[in-house]
């Protein structure tokens, strides 16, 4: 996550996050998760960390991240996965 | 057979020697029932991401068995029969890495997690304020 798009405090602001018609014109880099993708696994909670949003725990778009689609639909299982196990939070209003 | 990692949550309030015990009664259950333990490991007194039942840490266990699915039936049924244990899961996996898993790799640098602060009574603490009042 090393987009321009989160500000200082790593936060995204919501109206980039949730607004669908907002564009992300930044060129997304290729992720390492594409060589490693053992690496998505639910005991990997700070990697997962990365792809959850700071304040409230909602999982941040592919339409950000810029992943390949296979590698976000495992990631989000992960994620699902890691929240029942209470590692991670669910999303929880402000 | 197959390949199954389960994940138990202990109380916050288990004592270590607690822990152990529990974790012997698992595995001769899975062992009675054919079951073979690969692998098992104590991922510690964690802090949980959100209270389960009033406890805001739990002691996580992982057993990586190859067994039979009635074996996991039998042990989920304890699982439900235990006090102690407020949650688990159990996973079908291809495969099970003999190495520590990437749980206990990110905690070995890790500092360990301050112990738990005592309850202390209300009364009590009315008490000694009196006291000093008083004095």
């Amino acid at each position: 996550m090393q987009h321009n798009i989160t500000t200082q405090d790593g936060y995204i602001s919501n109206l980039l996050l949730f607004n669908k018609t907002a564009e992300v014109v930044q060129k997304k880099p290729a992720s390492h998760l594409v060589q490693n993708p053992h690496l998505i696994n639910y005991k990997n909670v700070e990697l997962l960390k990365q792809y959850i949003t700071k304040g409230r725990g909602r999982i941040i778009p592919r339409r950000i991240t810029g992943l390949p689609s296979d590698i976000h639909k495992k990631l989000v299982s992960e994620i699902k996965i890691a929240r029942i196990l209470a590692l991670l939070p669910f999303a929880s209003s402000m | 057979m197959n390949f199954y990692e389960t994940i138990s949550i202990l109380r916050q309030d288990t004592s270590i020697h607690g822990v152990k015990s529990i974790t012997d009664e698992f595995k001769s259950i899975l062992s009675n029932m054919g079951a073979e333990v690969i692998k098992h490991e104590y991922w510690g007194l964690r802090q949980l991401a959100y209270p389960i039942n009033r406890n805001k840490r739990g002691h996580y266990i992982m057993l990586c068995i190859k067994a039979v699915p009635e074996a996991i039936l039998e042990l989920e049924r304890h699982y439900k029969i235990k006090e102690n244990v407020i949650r688990f899961m159990t996973l079908k996996v291809n495969s099970i890495d003999s190495g520590p898993s990437l749980m206990m790799q990110s905690q070995l640098g890790e500092s360990e997690i301050p112990p738990l602060q005592p309850k202390v009574d209300i009364k009590q603490e009315e008490t000694k304020k009196e006291e000093i009042n008083a004095a």
